[in-house]
């Protein structure tokens, strides 16, 4: 395969649910996990099975890959640095996630899994975004968590955490 | 349904981390439901931040009191405030409590690898913070401890009968592997721990001037002072480190205030305030590292700074002057950079 022609040629990937979706290979390479699997088994034309990623959720996937094909992969520096965690997500992005909940962490675990750790880290903004500032209840509220402590646990763990109330 | 419960807890560890700048943010989070209590508490755990203060209810004492999470704590900074500091100043009982309460955790924070201890940016001049305390705190680090940084621009004068602040750092300097200093007194117990010849204070320091300098014995056989020890197996086997240091990277900051009496400046132990000079420190790092104390060294910095932004006279302007040597990278051993005015104004810390 001339490198050249490396850039614009195209994979297809087949959906859990047996759908092809055909992408460039720069598309799809912001996925390591696709990347990886394209330098070990050589690109030989075949369809990749990504087997935990519905036709859906691998659309709204590759639409955030197009949008972002050109950043420069993450370095190990940006690790360092993101240790500062900001939460700060750019527009485009804030409105790829408006999505309801389950899109929203269908998106998280396929990004996972994919190891798409810049998408990864806008989702777990978004959601932590979704936390901050809010009370336990309000926060239950929003996930549609269930309560199960006791109360006696509850007094417990704000006993233990008094330390870290004010700040 | 709660479709936030397909997130596997590592995910949830990714998104709580976002969470960590605030801890009542976590707290909520940990009340939330028992499958978040876990990674919630990690998270708080893992990096926590406390000042101190003189009465019962401080973030220190509290936690010293209720928190039953020690072994989560790999990172603690203790903030000393003026308050506490104010109490040191007139011996309160209270402050010595507060003293022993922080001491007894840190020593119960088996999994600490990294302790960080700054003082309050005080209002006017601010109090003094007594070598003895820092000293207590230092030797009760437990043995994991392999990250210092001490930013404590107001040091008491040390006196030689109280304990040394540079020895009690001395003492942990083999094993650690990152020291971040901004002290107002430094000398040469600092590295006395890896060498008896670590000098920077010669002239100062009481051993020098009674045997027989070894320094100067050392020249005249090695006319190159920077030779690399090559007669290990002859009589100078004291030139040798006593022991190696694991630091990989090592940042010491002195502080210079021309006209202010009562602002930071970084003094050697015991010379009647005479300030401390970034070129004898550097020679004497550089000479520790040809001698081979610091083999894991990847860099070190030493930044001198002068602010001349309270200077009532107009001839000094504020300078940071940086020594750094990097151990890929050739620096030339005079390596200066330097930046006037205010170019270069960020704190190492």
């Amino acid at each position: 395969m001339a490198a050249t022609s490396a850039d614009a040629k195209k994979v297809t990937l087949t959906t859990s649910d047996n759908a092809d979706l055909t992408v460039e290979r720069e598309v799809a390479e912001r996925s390591i996990l696709i990347k990886n699997l394209l330098e070990d088994i050589g690109d030989n034309g075949d369809a990749i099975p990504i087997p935990n990623v519905n036709e859906a959720v691998m659309k709204k996937v590759l639409e955030w890959c197009e949008q972002h094909r050109k950043d420069p992969p993450a370095s190990q520096d940006d690790d360092a640095d993101s240790r500062k965690k900001s939460t700060d997500i750019d527009e485009w992005d804030q409105k790829f996630m408006q999505v309801d909940q389950e899109m929203l962490f269908e998106i998280i675990l396929a990004a996972n899994y994919l190891d798409i750790k810049a998408l990864l880290d806008v989702g777990c903004k978004t959601v932590a975004n979704m936390i901050k500032g809010k009370s336990p209840d309000e926060i239950r509220k929003t996930f549609n968590i269930q309560n199960d402590f006791t109360p006696e646990e509850e007094d417990q763990i704000r006993r233990e955490n008094e330390w870290a109330e004010d700040r | 349904m709660a479709y936030i419960a397909k997130l596997p807890n590592e995910i949830l560890l990714d998104i709580f981390e976002y969470l960590k700048l605030s801890s009542r943010d976590l707290l909520n989070v940990m009340l939330c439901s028992r499958s978040w209590r876990g990674p919630a508490t990690s998270i708080l755990y893992n990096s926590i931040s406390l000042a101190s203060a003189l009465d019962e209810d401080s973030p220190v004492s509290q936690f010293a009191k209720q928190c039953r999470q020690f072994h989560l704590v790999q990172s603690i900074a203790i903030q000393l405030t003026e308050n506490h500091l104010m109490g040191f100043s007139i011996a309160s009982s209270d402050a010595f409590a507060r003293l022993w309460e922080i001491c007894d955790t840190l020593s119960s924070l088996l999994h600490l690898q990294s302790f960080s201890l700054f003082l309050d940016e005080p209002i006017g001049h601010g109090h003094n913070a007594p070598s003895t305390a820092i000293v207590h705190i230092l030797n009760n680090l437990p043995q994991t401890v392999v990250n210092l940084s001490i930013d404590c621009d107001r040091l008491d004068t040390p006196s030689l009968s109280q304990p040394h602040v540079c020895h009690a750092i001395s003492v942990l300097v083999p094993r650690l592997k990152t020291l971040r200093l901004r002290l107002s007194y430094v000398c040469s117990g600092l590295f006395s721990h890896l060498s008896s010849h670590a000098y920077f204070d010669r002239d100062h320091d009481p051993n020098a001037t009674t045997s027989q300098h070894p320094k100067a014995v050392s020249s005249t056989r090695h006319p190159n002072a920077t030779t690399r020890y090559p007669d290990a197996n002859a009589t100078n086997n004291s030139k040798l480190p006593k022991a190696t240091s694991a630091l990989e990277h090592l940042v010491i900051r002195l502080e210079m205030h021309p006209d202010s009496l009562h602002g930071p400046t970084s003094c050697l132990c015991y010379s009647g305030h005479k300030p401390l000079q970034g070129v004898k420190l550097a020679k004497t790092l550089q000479k520790l590292c040809d001698w081979g104390a610091f083999p894991s060294l990847r860099r070190w910095v030493i930044v001198e700074h002068v602010d001349g932004t309270l200077s009532l006279r107009d001839d000094h302007s504020s300078i940071s002057t940086a020594r750094e040597v990097t151990k890929d990278r050739v620096v030339p051993r005079d390596g200066l950079l330097v930046w006037t005015a205010g170019g270069f104004t960020a704190r190492c810390f």
